[in-house]
């Protein structure tokens, strides 16, 4: 009987060893392509993008080698590469090209093969081209994948497909978001998808929303919002938001002399007010600022890091 | 006997794809980090990473530091301008740093620290020099201290004079504390690579600085590993030699395992086979794994081993 198992053993380990093996040169070849043919090809097919961005934009241009192996990737790359790094870029000619060359389909069909994250990553060039409604309704499944990554490319993915809904949909978005995240959402938002109109977002009762609100916030340095963030931090059901909120008065540089700071300042634990001590010093807030904020016993530190601080005195 | 054997031999093949399965699950994370560029810009403002650096002096390396797009991230060097007085010179003229003004810090009292300087160029103000004697019984563990007691942020990432960051392992460790709530992580290391952990700054002052065992006061729950390298050596000059002759022995080790299974399954002697053929898969995943390593470090050789050697080797990086 165990002569068996080992048999079943052998022959079941040759094929995993010859898998590796397989794998190892599959790769080998894959990498030298990449270095080589790839390479070349992905910067003929920028040049010849850039040139019929650059030129009257009316016919599809024409790329070389297209229909070889592994061509239709490479110039999804090109095309979502330009898309992510241009800001108000009319993308008719682009939107043409991917129907012309059914780019959109390349990819959807990637994401239907590939698993993890490299269905996100499929998922990720997907949301940079200029894709049409259907693709929006073919990758709604994976906004309930169990990868994060696919979760959120796909919603990228019919945020940049319908601009008009994309706040009904990171609302109804059944997960919370992440620091990183609200970031690319960030990113999004550069690239024109979402509207810049902060108010409805801090208005809403969606906490996803609610952060990507406070991100435009810091991140465009809106003074006006300073009454909603307080109410935020007052806020102790979502102390995390709170927090955040607090973060965001902080890169403002606005009072924090206010009620509300005080009493979420008193509910912090030791080692959140240090770090809050911090960012406050590294915004440049006075040592009487924080006199009156914190306790009698945390003086030193403060005194120490406000009067030590590098920023001050480069 | 032989069902034991057997057993070992299965753990070994099992343990042997979970490894590999682990590294491309983290390269193709990795790859996929690179296409998302918020992370790394100005967007992302939740966390902040303070780089600790002893016996960092060459520019390259300062350099290679100061690359990173992350804006909540300084490097701290920590040099003694007694001890290595060109070196100190050659940073401080380089990168027009000027002395300015630290208090003793509160967190660590017991540190000496000379003097801070920092830089007046606008693409290296995240760069602060740490002027610090360094005795005779100079160990990283103190530079650390010193470092950390004049970091900003919350995180800290100490690196030695023979490590290396890779360029976007800063973007990657802001991305993996991005994904869990704030201030549940507080340890992150890399099974891969050469020696590196991001620390939270608060476990680190709970163990009384870098120099004790302070990776016992971190619950299971807050450390995460990851299998993609974050930094590699640059004391191995002959790293690029040593890759090739050991890609071709790990390959010669696959086929000679596989030829010497056939061997003895020819004449019947099933269980002799077992052992050879486990080699050949034990060594075709290695080599796997490093292709997937090398890839993700842009191509320059990175030992999957160099992690647990360091650890062995050097008792000074006891606790990184």
């Amino acid at each position: 009987m165990i002569e068996q198992f080992y048999i079943v053993y052998t022959l079941c380990a040759a094929v995993l060893a010859c898998g590796f093996s397989v794998g190892v040169v599959g790769a080998a070849v894959r990498e030298r392509r990449r270095t080589g043919r790839d390479a070349r090809l992905r910067t003929e097919y920028l040049h010849t993008l850039m040139l019929a961005l650059g030129g009257d934009g009316t016919q599809v241009p024409y790329f070389p080698l297209f229909g070889r192996f592994g061509s239709r990737r490479l110039l999804c790359e090109a095309v979502a590469g330009v898309v992510a790094i241009t800001y108000g870029l009319n993308d008719g000619l682009l939107r043409r090209i991917v129907a012309h060359y059914r780019l959109d389909r390349r990819m959807l069909r990637q994401a239907r093969r590939c698993r993890g994250y490299r269905r996100a990553q499929a998922l990720a060039v997907l949301a940079c081209l200029p894709a049409d409604e259907s693709v929006a309704a073919a990758v709604a499944p994976y906004l309930r994948s169990r990868n994060r990554y696919v979760r959120f490319h796909a919603l990228a993915v019919q945020l940049s497909v319908d601009p008009s809904h994309a706040l009904q949909r990171i609302g109804d978005y059944a997960y919370p978001l992440s620091a990183s995240e609200v970031a690319e959402l960030m990113a999004l938002l550069r690239r024109g998808i979402l509207p810049l109109a902060y108010g409805p977002l801090l208005e809403t009762r969606s906490l996803n929303l609610r952060r990507v609100g406070l991100a435009i916030v810091r991140q465009f340095g809106i003074e006006e919002a300073e009454g909603r963030l307080l109410q935020f931090v007052a806020d102790t059901a979502h102390p995390a938001l709170g927090r955040e909120a607090l973060y965001a008065l902080c890169s403002l540089r606005r009072s924090l002399l206010r009620r509300e700071v005080a009493v979420f300042i008193t509910e912090m634990d030791a080692r959140e007010r240090r770090a809050l001590l911090r960012c406050m010093a590294l915004e440049g807030y006075a040592p009487t600022t924080m006199q009156r904020l914190f306790e009698e016993a945390e003086r030193p530190y403060y005194e120490t890091l406000v009067q030590s601080y590098k920023r001050s005195l480069a | 006997m032989k069902t034991v054997l057997l057993l070992v031999l299965c753990a070994v093949v099992a343990a042997a794809c979970a490894f590999v399965g682990a590294v491309l699950r983290g390269r193709n994370k990795r790859l996929l980090l690179g296409r998302m560029h918020g992370i790394g810009s100005s967007l992302s403002e939740e966390f902040g990473i303070s780089v600790l650096c002893s016996g960092v002096g060459t520019p390259e390396c300062i350099e290679a530091l100061l690359k990173s797009e992350y804006t909540r991230f300084e490097a701290v060097v920590v040099l003694d301008a007694a001890g290595a007085s060109e070196a100190f010179a050659r940073l401080t003229a380089r990168y027009r740093m000027i002395r300015v003004e630290w208090r003793g810090s509160q967190e660590f009292p017991e540190i000496v620290v000379r003097s801070l300087w920092r830089s007046r160029r606008r693409s290296c103000r995240r760069l602060v020099l740490v002027d610090r004697p360094q005795g005779p019984e100079f160990a990283p563990a103190d530079d650390w201290n010193a470092a950390a007691a004049v970091a900003a942020y919350d995180y800290l990432l100490p690196v030695d004079g023979r490590t290396c960051l890779l360029p976007d392992a800063v973007t990657r460790l802001v991305a993996e504390l991005g994904e869990h709530p704030y201030g549940t992580v507080a340890w992150v290391r890399s099974y891969v690579g050469a020696a590196v952990s991001l620390v939270a700054r608060e476990a680190v002052l709970a163990a009384g600085g870098f120099g004790a065992d302070w990776r016992r006061g971190i619950g299971r729950r807050n450390r995460i590993g990851l299998w993609e390298p974050l930094a590699y050596r640059t004391d191995r000059p002959h790293a690029a030699k040593r890759c090739r002759y050991a890609t071709w022995g790990l390959g010669l080790l696959v086929v000679g395992g596989l030829a010497a299974a056939a061997t003895a399954t020819a004449s019947g002697r099933w269980t002799l086979a077992a052992v050879p053929v486990t080699a050949a898969v034990v060594a075709g995943a290695v080599l796997r794994a490093r292709q997937a390593v090398m890839r993700v470090a842009g191509g320059r050789c990175i030992s999957i081993w160099e992690c647990k050697k360091s650890l062995l080797k050097n008792s000074q990086y006891r606790g990184i």
